[in-house]
């Protein structure tokens, strides 16, 4: 008699599917999209920092990506980054955790409570805790503050009802909350903006009972107000960059991506709606061998952003990836750190520079707080 | 002090002081160039040419150098005016009447472009301000000539502007008129701070207003005339002066 394993096809075999495609390039449907993806789907993105790369990689291929919160117009390209426009549909700024985004989309569609804050320094300048980084220069008052949050969480509103795909990046699970409030912070208070009180702002590391619970209340949540959204989630291959707990960071890290990565099938498995795409494995798993990393072993190379999307656009027309071997005389990454001489992806597959942008990223913010070592 | 003005209504008030000017080495020539001839004039002072007044749209009432050819060469200064004007009315459906919209002081029922931050619209107003045509213009007058150019700034219009039913920005924004108008002014004359980095070495903003002016965002009422956006002989007089003080501590 057949066992199961007779008929399963080559990609579920890690020799045939991993080992002998040579390279993460040319591993064949890597992802199968669990419903059907258009070009003509109107996208919505948010997430941490990886997912502006996504973003742009939509925009770049002419799918239709829904900006509702666009910027002003007079307002150069950079201005209007500088200032947390065309980052995300909506000017939150990155999203690092599913508690932040729970929160975000509970005050869109439940109000902002009252005891939101707002942060005034001694000089009258106003930030906004819960995306300190989305202004260039801080708010000239409580009001506009609150005024232009308000305007945030009515573009979220928006989004939220003209999407047909939200595609969402898990990031990170290490969070900072108010004691009292319970609302959570995308950043600890006093690295970009506040002071930091010990009484007043905790940790919390998010585990994976955490996780299921916000993403699933936030798609339960965006279901019944659009029964046509689906989501894609991916997981972040960026590291975290510092983290707050006793542990090494490689293990702060590895826990989060474990816990965010294992939320995202069980996700996956529980909503029919929901999909995972697999940007983490492209990027962040051994068969690449480091080499999407950049020098500092975090951000992600341009090659491998365009490996993902790559992948990813595979998937959406059900088409293999295209991949020109490597020259077997470059061989594999000899230290492997990044490397991407030898990563032959092919050049005619993104349009790459015109529109190049690096991502906002305040976790990246963290570094300049380690002591001792070099800049 | 031999000086050409060009510029569009704003100039009239510097006319005005010319006419009362009491004689003296200081000559200055005049002439007008409406706003919306100057991708004409800016065409014409680019290929090095004489521009004549049909060129520049002369208005012909003006009373000296309203005909024939200009010379733009062989002055000790040109004047243009006026910085902001290029910048759409508030009530205009245009882009930077969108602008405003923006600002702070936008009408709850208001249902234009959604609000931005206090800086993020000083950054768009400096981004409008920057690549006005008459700062192009200004910075073309001065490679062509290398004689000192001066960008006139709009100016600020009086309170009566703002005075019930008075104007279509005060019909517009109702009793946001005020305050949005103050707020405005006071953030062209900041911006356009901002703005010197656009402009030419010989190129500069004339700072003829008391800094009172700018910060109330407003002129007094009694410098408005003929109507509450254009300006007395006696506010010419101010522009004249501060020219001339410059001249003279050249």
């Amino acid at each position: 008699m057949d066992h199961p394993y007779q008929s399963q096809p080559q990609k579920a075999f890690w020799k045939l599917g991993v080992a002998e495609a040579g390279h993460v390039g040319a591993i064949q449907n890597l992802w199968l999209p669990k419903f059907t993806i258009e070009k003509s789907d109107v996208f919505i993105t948010a997430g941490s920092c990886f997912a502006q790369h996504i973003r742009n990689a939509i925009v770049e291929r002419g799918f239709n990506w829904f900006n509702a919160e666009p910027a002003p117009p007079n307002l150069t390209h950079d201005a209007a980054r500088e200032n947390g426009y065309d980052v995300y549909s909506f000017r939150t700024g990155n999203i690092y955790s599913p508690a932040l985004l729970r929160q975000w989309i509970d005050w869109a569609f439940d109000g902002t409570p009252d005891c939101a804050e707002a942060w005034v320094d001694d000089v009258g300048r106003v930030t906004d805790p819960y995306r300190p980084n989305v202004e260039a220069c801080p708010f000239g008052s409580i009001e506009e503050l609150e005024a232009l949050r308000e305007q945030t969480l009515a573009a979220i509103r928006t989004a939220v009802a003209k999407a047909s795909i939200f595609v969402f990046t898990l990031g990170q699970t290490e969070i900072w909350t108010n004691r009292e409030t319970e609302h959570v912070y995308p950043m600890c208070p006093g690295t970009i903006a506040g002071t930091f009180d010990p009484n007043r702002h905790t940790l919390r590391v998010m585990r994976y009972s955490d996780i299921m619970r916000d993403m699933s209340a936030v798609i339960e949540r965006l279901y019944a107000v659009n029964p046509e959204l689906k989501f894609l989630l991916t997981v972040s291959p960026v590291p975290t960059t510092a983290t707050a707990t006793d542990q090494h960071v490689l293990v702060a890290s590895t826990n989060a991506k474990a816990a965010l990565r294992a939320a995202a099938t069980d996700l996956r498995e529980d909503y029919p709606n929901v999909d995972y795409f697999p940007s983490f494995e492209i990027i962040a798993t051994h068969p690449s061998r480091g080499r999407f990393y950049d020098a500092n072993l975090r951000t992600v190379t341009d090659n491998g952003v365009k490996l993902v999307m790559r992948h990813l656009l595979a998937g959406i027309r059900g088409k293999p990836i295209g991949f020109k071997a490597p020259n077997k005389a470059e061989g594999p990454a000899k230290s492997g750190l990044s490397n991407e001489s030898q990563t032959t992806v092919n050049p005619n597959s993104s349009k790459g520079g015109g529109d190049k942008m690096d991502p906002v990223c305040e976790e990246m913010m963290l570094e300049k707080f380690a002591k001792g070592g070099r800049s | 002090m031999k000086v050409l003005f060009v510029g569009n209504s704003h100039q009239i008030c510097v006319q005005q002081a010319l006419r009362k000017w009491p004689e003296t080495e200081d000559s200055f020539e005049f002439s007008q160039v409406a706003a919306g001839n100057l991708d004409a004039a800016l065409t014409i002072v680019n290929d090095a040419m004489v521009p004549t007044s049909r060129d520049l749209g002369i208005v012909s009432s003006m009373d000296r150098g309203s005909e024939g050819e200009i010379q733009i060469a062989g002055y000790d200064a040109i004047v243009l005016a006026a910085l902001g004007t290029q910048v759409p009315r508030p009530a205009n459906t245009s882009a930077v009447a969108n602008l405003v919209r923006f600002a702070k002081f936008a009408c709850p029922q208001d249902e234009g472009p959604p609000l931005v931050s206090e800086t993020v619209f000083l950054t768009m107003l400096e981004t409008v301000l920057k690549s006005c045509k008459i700062v192009e213009f200004a910075n073309k007058l001065y490679r062509a000539t290398s004689q000192p150019v001066f960008l006139l700034p709009w100016p600020l219009p009086c309170v009566a502007a703002v005075e019930p039913n008075s104007s279509n920005f005060q019909r517009f924004y109702g009793r946001f008129a005020e305050p949005a108008l103050r707020w405005y002014g006071t953030a062209t004359y900041r911006v356009a701070e901002r703005a010197k980095d656009s402009l030419e070495e010989g190129v500069t903003i004339l700072d003829c207003i008391p800094k009172e002016w700018v910060d109330s965002g407003l002129s007094p009422a009694e410098f408005g005339a003929p109507d509450p956006w254009h300006m007395t002989a006696d506010y010419g007089k101010m522009v004249i002066e501060a020219l001339l003080r410059i001249g003279r501590a050249d």
